[in-house]
């Protein structure tokens, strides 16, 4: 297995298990990892959209920095 | 008789006047009518602004079947929204918590600020897609009840026509302007439930009058007699009794409750217990203060929310759980005849009885309102 198919393998269990513990916190900063690893803009706001969710809930400090993310490609205003 | 006529015979002057049909205390399609009419028409209590001391606090309630929440916001603003999300209408607070951020419908993770306006809508435009030219956020906030918080309640009109909340109790809150004041809350210590198997309006109708303090209250007759109480009357809106001889409560050591401020040299001796119509029962003393919160479970079933508040924040706690069991066991003391008044409503023949045109004129003037309220509500109904 290469080295980036095992990173997305953990990420993704990763996100498994922080839904599964209910972890806002944790599970936007993941989700953020996600949008940020990939190329794909379509990818990246599906998964910036989640971690920007997350961080609304859970007043995240990141909150602005994610909804600026998804500004960016017009999908959040 | 015809129902129209019964109730005319209510609002008959007291010495002549029944009181309402038994159909309003047993009957579950005037219960339903009663409901729409008087409380959710008019400004109802709800719950105490106390429950909800911190920002992001939230407390889901049922009234009356609607789900509602209590919330205070980032603005330190205690608001009532209906719990439901404007999407699909899922519920979105389903337990008491701090709201950190923004309320996320546990559905479609649409969110709102605490102050009510639609934040974010995920997906909403398809995958990785949050805006849709269909979805106009400032359209879709929640759905806000009007709400007015006084002497400690968080009051609401569900229907939202009653007239404003300050104009509506005007006399009342200038009548007590003196306690218009921080009151303060002891949480557990300071609150209590007691369920009746009783209409509502039963506990409002006892509240009222001092005439049964003799009977159901020997330990308060024993100083406040029944001549030192007098009535307190205002048509179509509140009805209760004082007393010219409180006396406060003493702790082992004689150490009383710190008075309220400011106080008018009257609240010395007297005390005041109204009922301000529809579902909320108020006292005030020179040291402290209590609200009784009627929730209504069906036509015979009521649970009396009861809170205490103080003047200070710091109260010796011992005396204050002698406060709460002295109360409690009043209160207590008129459960049996609340529910046996109940179960005397299921007697066919009985007409409503009649009022002493002396000593019941407060609960008549509860009657009177609930059955010009009811009959106003039918004529605009048809």
């Amino acid at each position: 297995m290469d080295a980036s198919k095992k990173t997305k393998i953990d990420l993704e269990e990763k996100i498994l298990t922080a839904h599964q513990n209910n972890d806002g916190i944790k599970l936007a900063e993941l989700y953020a990892k996600a949008a940020y690893k990939t190329s794909n803009i379509n990818k990246a706001c599906f998964f910036m959209v989640n971690a920007y969710t997350l961080a609304l809930e859970c007043n995240h400090p990141d909150t602005l920095s994610f909804f600026q993310f998804l500004q960016k490609y017009d999908r959040e205003k | 008789m015809e129902k129209t006529a019964r109730l005319n015979q209510v609002c008959l002057p007291v010495d002549e006047a029944n009181g309402l049909p038994n159909e309003h205390y047993t009957c579950p399609s005037v219960f339903k009518e009663e409901k729409d009419i008087l409380l959710f028409g008019k400004w109802s209590g709800l719950a105490v602004s106390a429950q909800i001391p911190n920002i992001g606090d939230a407390v889901p309630i049922f009234f009356q079947g609607t789900p509602l929440f209590i919330i205070r916001t980032k603005k330190n603003k205690v608001k009532v929204f209906q719990n439901t999300c404007r999407h699909r209408g899922m519920i979105l607070i389903d337990r008491v918590k701090s709201i950190e951020g923004a309320i996320r419908c546990p559905y479609h993770s649409w969110c709102y600020s605490t102050e009510g306006s639609l934040i974010s809508t995920p997906h909403v435009g398809g995958a990785g897609r949050n805006l849709h030219d269909a979805i106009d956020r400032s359209e879709l906030g929640l759905t806000e009840i009007r709400s007015h918080v006084w002497m400690g309640v968080i009051w609401i009109n569900l229907s939202g026509d009653a007239p404003k909340f300050e104009d509506n109790m005007k006399e009342l809150i200038d009548r007590w302007s003196d306690f218009d004041r921080p009151l303060f809350h002891r949480g557990k210590e300071s609150s209590f439930t007691i369920e009746v198997a009783a209409n509502w309006k039963l506990a409002v109708e006892n509240y009222c009058e001092s005439y049964h303090l003799p009977w159901v209250h020997p330990g308060l007759n024993s100083y406040s007699k029944l001549e030192d109480h007098y009535h307190i009357e205002h048509k179509n809106k509140f009805s209760g009794q004082g007393t010219t001889v409180y006396q406060q409560l003493k702790g082992g050591n004689g150490n009383v409750f710190p008075d309220f401020a400011e106080l008018n040299a009257k609240w010395d001796t007297a005390a005041e217990y109204i009922a301000v119509y529809p579902n909320v029962l108020l006292g005030v003393h020179r040291d402290h203060a209590f609200v009784i919160i009627l929730i209504p479970d069906g036509p015979e079933k009521t649970y009396e929310h009861i809170h205490l508040f103080y003047s200070k924040e710091n109260t010796p706690k011992q005396l204050r759980l002698q406060n709460m069991k002295q109360w409690k066991l009043v209160f207590e003391e008129d459960v049996p005849v609340v529910e046996g008044m109940q179960r005397g409503r299921h007697a066919v023949n009985f007409d409503g009885g009649r009022f002493s045109p002396v000593m019941d004129n407060p609960t008549h003037c509860f009657h009177c309102w609930v059955a010009n309220e009811v009959q106003n509500g039918r004529k605009q109904k048809n």
